[in-house]
């Protein structure tokens, strides 16, 4: 760590002497030797590049099934390697397990793809997708305890869906309306599977992680399907006819599971996931049964969403969601302004006048995120007492 | 929950080995079904023979137009092929089977549109085939030749997708469509 800042703080009086060597000894005890490290990790990084090309240049004069024995090969022994470390703790443990579990898994998917190389197959994207996600879901959930597998695993599970509902549109005629709120509920089912094996599992972090990525997805989906709404009549899902049908199948299933997250989850989270979740479902049915293209409603629509978002992260003291909400609705208010006075865009003076909006919005944002916004504090209190997100 | 976790522990680890080993004796196992045919084609260009490692074509599907030829994964058409494999007697468009209309001839074989192939829906017109970089050169020039015929080999699956296997010259002795029958 460098002094520089323990001086400038010793020369401001903010820590005395002693504060600052007790410091300097503290830090110099847990350094690591990182010029080291990065060496070490310089050559691993060449060696694996060198391995890579290697096999890429001669990769026409391997024959197919030698490639496809030495990829299961490497998955094997993957496997074996995460066998053996399982019961480590720290650093071989936690971090180079995940790493191998995500190898593990991306060797799983490409060799989908590599079978289909070698027999010349194809197939709808969906199907190798939905199998690995079969294969590999028991091990990733099993076994994953950080960020890296809990996103690999959500954006693989949202990735088939996705896959899955191009695959079904295109092969012509309405989806059913059922297929639409269901596949557009993946997001909830995987809240709703973090949230109740936060509880039951070991590995609290990452099934609360799985949650968050799941909730993520979901406010991004929905402002997405906002937005999309105010674009074009009949919004995402395209036909007006099913919209308000589908709208109100999502308003029923989200209901549910903001009760059923609630009732595995009796805190101020568990409240403020059912708020988002309910505020989600009767924004996106109001906007699905009006239809309408009209600039002010379809932004009040959206507000109204990301308000009942801020009133969660108030609720639950999360600064930084706090904070990005009170960004996105000030964005989504320049917008708005330049929405209604697009005609004014023209002239020199609508140019001022929408400057000055965006002024004045930026700096209200900023002023309402520093009244309002929780206290760093209070989110830590209220971390350490297991209710946090 | 941690004994709970190290009894399944090798399970999950066992289920992707074993998924995909039993995908892959699946894929090896409808590698060698369906028919081969030989195919003739033509409408290569000679600008652009060789992009990379494969050769881009098109079909001459014998007694068949070419704009009668499905070109859409909704379409519910398919390329009726009868014969003794791999000679084609006779190409036919008829309804696909499961799309309500009989079929009035018994086929060989019926090739349909596969959207997920690198052609897209084209695949029942233009195809490519792969080959080692070190034969490209010999092949451009059998391709240029306008005296040699290439006749592409092709197996169609059971689910009616083609998949080109090999490419072959012979002399042309008259039109493709002769030949064919």
């Amino acid at each position: 760590m460098s002094d520089r800042k323990l001086d400038i703080w010793l020369d401001a009086g903010l820590i005395d002497a002693d504060t600052a060597r007790r410091i300097q000894e503290y830090e110099a005890e847990r350094s690591r030797p990182l010029g080291l490290w990065s060496l070490i990790g310089l050559g691993a990084l060449a060696i694996g590049l060198g391995i890579v090309s290697l096999v890429a240049a001669n990769w026409e004069e391997i024959p197919g099934m030698v490639r496809l024995v030495v990829h299961l090969l490497l998955i094997a022994g993957i496997s074996g390697g995460i066998y053996l470390l399982q019961p480590h703790k720290g650093f071989l443990g936690l971090y180079l397990k995940d790493v191998l579990l995500f190898i593990l898994a991306v060797l799983g998917a490409t060799f989908f793809g590599h079978l289909g190389q070698v027999y010349q197959t194809s197939s709808p994207l969906w199907q190798p997708m939905a199998i690995w996600l079969i294969l590999f879901s028991p091990l990733l959930l099993l076994v994953g305890r950080g960020w890296l597998i809990s996103l690999l695993w959500i954006v693989a599970l949202l990735g088939t869906g996705i896959a899955h509902w191009g695959w079904y549109a295109q092969q012509g005629g309405d989806l059913p309306s059922t297929y639409v709120a269901v596949i557009t509920s993946l997001p909830v089912f995987a809240l709703l599977l973090g949230i109740s094996l936060r509880n039951l599992s070991g590995r609290e972090a990452f099934w609360t992680q799985v949650g968050q990525f799941a909730l993520a997805s979901f406010v991004t989906g929905m402002s997405v399907k906002l937005i999309a709404d105010g674009v074009t009549i009949g919004g995402l899902f395209g036909s007006t006819g099913q919209a308000g049908e589908i709208a109100g199948l999502q308003l029923g299933l989200w209901s549910a599971a903001a009760l059923l997250g609630y009732r595995l989850n009796r805190t101020a989270t568990g409240i403020s996931i059912a708020a988002i979740l309910v505020a989600a479902a009767l924004t996106s049915f109001v906007s699905s049964i009006a239809q309408s293209t009209e600039a002010l409603g379809n932004a009040i629509l959206f507000i109204i969403f990301w308000a009942a978002i801020g009133w969660s992260a108030i609720y639950s003291a999360w600064r930084n969601v706090f904070q990005v909400v009170v960004a996105i609705i000030a964005l989504r208010l320049i917008f708005l302004s330049f929405e209604l006075a697009s005609d004014l865009l023209s002239s020199g003076l609508g140019l001022i006048l929408a400057g000055i909006i965006t002024i004045a919005i930026a700096i209200v944002a900023y002023r309402f995120s520093r009244a309002f916004a929780p206290a760093r504090a209070a989110a830590v209190e209220r971390d350490s007492s297991g209710d946090g997100r | 929950m941690n004994r709970y976790r190290r009894f399944f522990l090798p399970f999950a680890l066992l289920l992707p080995l074993i998924g995909l080993g039993l995908i892959w004796l699946q894929t090896e196992r409808e590698s060698h079904e369906g028919s081969e045919w030989d195919v003739p084609i033509e409408g290569y260009d000679p600008r652009d023979l060789l992009r990379g490692h494969y050769v881009q074509f098109r079909y001459d599907w014998p007694f068949v137009a070419e704009d009668d030829i499905p070109t859409w994964s909704g379409a519910q058409t398919g390329l009726c092929i009868s014969g003794k494999t791999p000679r084609i007697a006779h190409v036919e468009i008829v309804p696909r089977s499961g799309s309500g209309a009989p079929s009035a001839r018994v086929c060989d074989a019926t090739a349909r549109v596969n959207p997920w192939s690198e052609e897209g829906d084209d695949g029942l017109v233009r195809d490519r085939i792969y080959m080692p970089q070190e034969t490209a050169r010999t092949y451009a020039a059998k391709l240029g030749n306008p005296k040699l015929q290439a006749i592409v080999r092709i197996r169609v699956n059971n689910s009616g997708f083609i998949t080109p296997l090999s490419l072959r010259f012979q002399p042309r002795t008259g039109t493709n469509r002769e030949e064919a029958q």
